[in-house]
């Protein structure tokens, strides 16, 4: 697991929820003003022994990227989290954002996890004991939408190409540890220098060619909103009312939507995803039960759930049932269908949601109101600032991937196998794999399985 | 008298009073007796015989990779195990010489009669240590009221034993070293003999006394081969290994080893032999369901190697002599529990081994031994103060584990009796440290043995190192004593003398230091070509220290800041009674954990399983906030 440290570098970036013209890094340690002579920045002497300041520069990055940008500092103790602080202010692109997080990462900056920025201004006593209520709540607020984000960039062709990765670094660290710790056992034989950098070399292609990240994961980083409800409660015609287009098919058939289809909107100036899902209910058939298990993951993993009723039928029991695994702060109730009923809804739902809305998507009436609080709730998201995973991440896994073959390529009758183990560790370790048990006992389980062990 | 309980247990009971009480004489129970007794506590070691003090249950040697590096760390901090080992070893070599410094461990073949001797004679030569031949039939205890509690888990204080005569001792903190005994049932094919060693009874009652306290036990398997005479072995059939032509001690008060070596043979199991097994599974405990409890996967028994890795059609044999002149040979490698007919088969198959007279048959062990979740970094229960438990008992196997356990256990009975702060050996200071804090914080699902891969900071955690690493602390404590201490300051001179030599000499127009960095280049030639370097070469712990400085200098560089950080987590303490439950908006599994396992600092709050990043952060502010709430008094 990685660690928080308490006074090193951490960085986060401010990546594209918005489709703002801005784009927000920020860096915090006792290594945050060294670091910004990597991007070509060199703050003054006199400037550093002043609280603040800002500056105009541009700010150099490998292949002769250049970006304007304007970069504030704050001297430690008085800055949001009493240490040095510098914020940096670029272009709002995506791309652009990116490669400058990686840089500053490779240089010795360590991405940081959900909260840690607020969590080390409350360490530091820049906040007080009043607002470490708060402080909490949002460290827990931000690991639940990062660990969303993350289960949802699993779904893409990312994920599990990492996971692979990580499998394959385990098994070398196995053969490398076999011929440390087993050296008298009878069918471990310590692998050769040559075997070692071809394997490491293989490593190093698959990490080049995971490469960029495509349009569906800078999806996955954007928040999702689901449209979920019993079967032709009108999802898919909401669906299409609000992305403006005809985007599912909308049939009165029950159990029309199958999949669980997504496309981009815009709220208030927020990019999410929008996704309609397959209608919850007792399912008949095999698709059937596999459309309503996509649904209900879509719902388990979006920042919103819109729970979809229709005014004209009774609440249902089921759908008590299924609102209740949604987190209060996280569904809002909309009462579909209204063209159809002069008076109010059948019957009121028995659980409890904080915004409740009536529309009608034929006559458009409420879809107003309903996009703007939308775009309330989104703009309330805290974006996370550590979790899911992207390529440009894999960048202190390569650096250390390199160490361990410098190491090992450095031949000799003394052959030294802990150092290239110690690399293929912090290789390992920069992979940050959410969730995943101790290094040691997974390649102790491969040495063991691999080679007949024990005198 | 500086134990303030031995005045008040003389004005409240008759019985004879103990600081502190050593259940077992085995590996883990030798050291915490020596070390309470030395550090000047009035010692008891109850034992079911005398005699069986220091017995090696299985294989005759000590040391090997990462068990080495804790003979070393055992014998820096004033421990027995380093010297005996050095004193009775009859072969030694050092394992992973040709790969770097970090990962050299030393192994020696011991005379197992002479080590077991040796060390009772160093027991009994201790001043304040009392041996008693007794069962242990019960654990006594004080229940504590939830007035006088200051943690939540703890029920009750220890206050003595009785034993099997009735006779009842009183102690301040009782040590439980109870090894394979603990309730131990030993098989060979469908005989089940109950004991806890060969020709040994087994502890019952103590094990029942331990559950009455509220300890929750568990139960694990570990098994032994066939020992065969020694002139019914055909040594022209085998091949000879022999020692290291420079044997080094494990002791740091040692120069080397004087003695003379023998040396160990090496045969081969065959397809007739495998087939043999394969036919006999049927009797065979650990495939029949007799055997129910789980065994160390890295130590498998020989029917399981056959079943396991099929396709294999040889496993190495091992002869070892138990003794310099013992007619017992230790067949190291084919450990089983078969019965009695399909081992003389087995054995009558190996090459040398085919007229092999069997003076002990081959059997597997289950025992009781209580999960270490239960006890704290202190190896303390967290139910009933002042009791101890070292060894197997914690679910470890081998004599280096046990012994570790047991010196830290004694060392920390007598701060318990004195009421001075705990030693509590960190991840970043000793092999010792690392298996501690994984039995407490993850616990154990097979029996626990060392590997230098489990050590996050192995680089720092070297054989050559141990002295530096612990001697300071040991003397601190008192356990170190003033040759010891001389010693190691001698050593830290002449590591400085080589240091400068290495600076100061320039071969072909180069630094020593410069020439030692190429990876090929181990010095010795240097030594001979420089009378002033030849010394100190001699002294294998000074060269070997001055050799991994220069070899390892980027990467212990580059360590040094992994480390800090690590040590400023482990120095982030979590008070005693601190209640993870009521943080507010920390996860529900996080807390669950967390209170089961009570980590003491937010270092081992974080290596407990299942734990996110963002729960330590959670952590640490609840625990400035608690700081802040109430400030120290």
């Amino acid at each position: 697991m990685q660690m928080p440290a308490l006074d090193d570098t951490i960085i986060a970036v401010s990546t594209g929820w918005r489709a703002a013209p801005l784009g927000i890094v920020r860096l915090s340690g006792t290594a945050a003003f060294d670091l910004l002579e990597h991007i070509g920045i060199s703050l003054p002497l006199s400037d550093t022994l002043t609280n603040a300041g800002w500056c105009e520069a541009f700010l150099t990055l490998p292949d002769e990227l250049k970006l304007p940008a304007t970069v504030f500092w704050f001297n430690a103790p008085r800055s949001y989290t009493g240490q040095n602080v510098a914020e940096i202010h670029t272009v709002g692109s995506l791309p652009a954002l990116r490669a400058l997080s990686a840089h500053l990462i490779d240089s010795g900056a360590r991405r940081a996890l959900p909260g840690e920025f607020t969590a080390r201004a409350y360490l530091n006593g820049r906040l007080d004991a009043d607002q470490v209520e708060g402080v909490l709540a949002l460290i827990n607020a931000q690991d639940e939408n990062a660990a969303r984000q993350a289960v949802r960039l699993g779904r893409e062709s990312y994920r599990p190409r990492v996971e692979k990765l990580a499998e394959r670094l385990t098994e070398l660290i196995a053969l490398v540890e076999a011929g440390i710790d087993f050296v008298e056992e009878e069918d471990v034989r310590f692998i050769t220098p040559a075997e070692l950098t071809h394997a490491i070399d293989e490593l190093v292609d698959e990490i080049n060619a995971i490469g960029c990240p495509g349009r569906g994961l800078e999806r996955a980083a954007q928040p999702h909103i689901a449209l979920a409800g019993l079967s032709n409660a009108g999802k898919s015609t909401l669906f299409n009312a609000l992305l403006g287009y005809e985007r599912a098919i909308v049939t009165p058939v029950l159990g029309t939507t199958r999949d669980v289809l997504s496309a981009e909107i815009v709220l208030g100036g927020v990019a999410a995803v929008l996704q309609d899902c397959a209608g919850l209910g007792p399912s008949a058939d095999e698709l059937e039960s596999a459309a309503h298990l996509a649904a209900e993951q879509a719902a388990d993993q979006a920042e919103l759930v819109l729970w979809l009723h229709d005014c004209t039928v009774d609440w249902d029991a089921r759908e008590t049932e299924v609102c209740r695994r949604i987190p209060e702060d996280r569904r809002l109730l909309v009462f579909s269908k209204c063209d159809r009923q002069n008076n109010h809804v059948k019957s009121p739902s028995p659980i409890a949601f904080p915004a409740r809305v009536e529309i009608s998507a034929i006559s458009g009436a409420g879809l107003p109101h309903l996009r703007r609080l939308l775009a309330e709730c989104l703009d309330a998201l805290d974006e996370p600032s550590g979790g899911g995973l992207t390529a440009e991440h894999l960048g202190p896994t390569l650096a250390a991937l390199r160490r361990a073959r410098e190491s090992a390529s450095t031949g000799g009758t003394l052959v030294m196998p802990e150092l290239v183990a110690l690399d293929l560790r912090h290789a390992w370790e920069s992979l940050e794999l959410l969730g995943h048990g101790p290094l040691m006992e997974d390649v102790l389980e491969k040495i063991l399985s691999r080679f007949c062990i024990g005198k | 008298m500086r134990f303030e309980t031995c005045r008040m247990a003389a004005g409240t009971m008759r019985a004879k009073h103990y600081d502190v009480l050593v259940i077992g004489g085995g590996h883990a129970g030798a050291e915490a007796a020596w070390a309470a007794a030395r550090l000047g506590g009035s010692t008891a070691m109850v034992t079911f015989r005398r005699d069986a003090i220091g017995r090696m249950s299985c294989n005759p040697a000590i040391g090997g990779i990462g068990k080495g590096q804790i003979v070393r760390e055992i014998d820096a901090l004033g421990g027995l195990m380093g010297i005996v080992a050095d004193e009775t070893g009859i072969q030694f070599r050092m394992l992973n010489r040709r790969k770097g410094p970090a990962v050299w461990a030393p192994r020696a073949q011991s005379d197992l009669e002479d080590y077991a001797a040796t060390l009772r004679r160093y027991l009994e030569d201790c001043s304040n240590l009392t041996i008693i031949e007794a069962e242990v039939e019960s654990i006594e205890v004080e229940k504590l009221t939830k007035h006088s509690r200051n943690s939540a888990d703890v029920e009750s204080v220890v206050t003595g034993v009785i034993l099997h005569d009735g006779t009842r001792l009183s102690a301040t903190a009782v040590v439980v070293t109870a090894g394979t005994f603990l309730n131990g049932l030993m098989h060979t094919g469908d005989e089940r003999t109950p004991g806890g060693r060969i020709g040994e009874a087994a502890a019952i009652a103590l094990s029942n006394s331990l559950r009455r306290l509220g300890l929750e036990l568990a139960r694990l398997k570990t098994g032994t081969p066939a020992r065969a005479h020694r002139d019914s072995i055909d040594f022209s059939r085998v091949a000879e290994q022999p020692g290291d032509p420079d044997p080094v001690p494990f002791s740091f008060m040692h120069d080397g080893v004087t003695q003379s070596q023998v040396p160990c043979w090496i045969t081969y199991t065959n397809p007739a032999v495998h087939e043999l097994i394969r036919s006999n599974l049927h009797r065979a405990p650990l495939f029949t369901g007799q055997i129910e409890s789980l065994g160390p996967r890295y130590c498998p028994s020989i029917e399981t190697k056959v079943v396991r890795f099929a396709d294999k059609d040889k496993h190495q044999v091992f002869l070892e002599p138990e003794g310099r002149a013992s007619e017992r040979i230790y067949l190291n490698g084919i450990s089983t529990s078969l019965p009695r007919d399909v081992q003389q088969a087995i054995i009558g198959r190996i090459p040398g081994l085919e007229n092999a007279r069997i003076l002990q048959w081959g059997y597997a062990i289950e025992y009781d031994f209580v999960p270490p979740e239960q006890i704290d970094a202190t190896l303390m229960t967290k139910r009933v103060r002042g009791l101890f438990l070292a060894g197997q008992v914690n679910g470890t196997s081998g004599y280096e584990e046990a012994a570790g356990q047991g010196l830290l256990a004694g060392m920390n009975a007598i701060h318990y009796c004195t009421g001075k702060r705990p030693i509590i050996l960190g991840r970043d200071q000793a092999y010792v440290g690392v298996m501690i804090d994984d039995l407490v914080t993850r616990g154990v699902v097979e029996p626990y043995r060392m590997f230098t891969s489990r050590a996050e900071h192995r680089m720092y955690l070297r054989y050559d190192n141990a002295d530096a690493r612990l001697t300071p602390l040991g003397r601190e404590v008192g356990l170190v004593d003033d040759a010891r201490w001389e010693r190691f300051q001698r050593k830290s001179r002449r590591l400085n003398e080589l240091r400068a030599l290495l600076d100061g000499i320039q071969h072909e127009g180069k630094s020593l230091r410069q020439w030692l960095k190429r990876p090929e280049e181990d010095g010795q030639r240097f030594s001979k070509m420089y009378s002033e370097l030849s010394d100190l070469y001699r002294e294998t712990d000074v060269w070997a220290s001055a050799l991994v400085e220069v070899k390892y200098a980027g990467y212990i560089e580059r360590q040094q800041r992994s480390l800090e950080q690590f040590r400023q987590m482990e120095q982030e303490r979590i008070p005693d009674a601190f209640n993870f439950k009521e943080i507010k908006h920390l996860r529900f599994e996080a807390a669950e954990r967390w209170t089961a396992i009570r980590p003491h600092s937010v270092g081992q709050a974080a290596r407990v399983s299942g734990i996110h990043p963002t729960d330590i952060t959670v952590l640490l502010v609840a625990l400035a906030r608690c700081e802040r709430d109430s400030p120290p008094v």
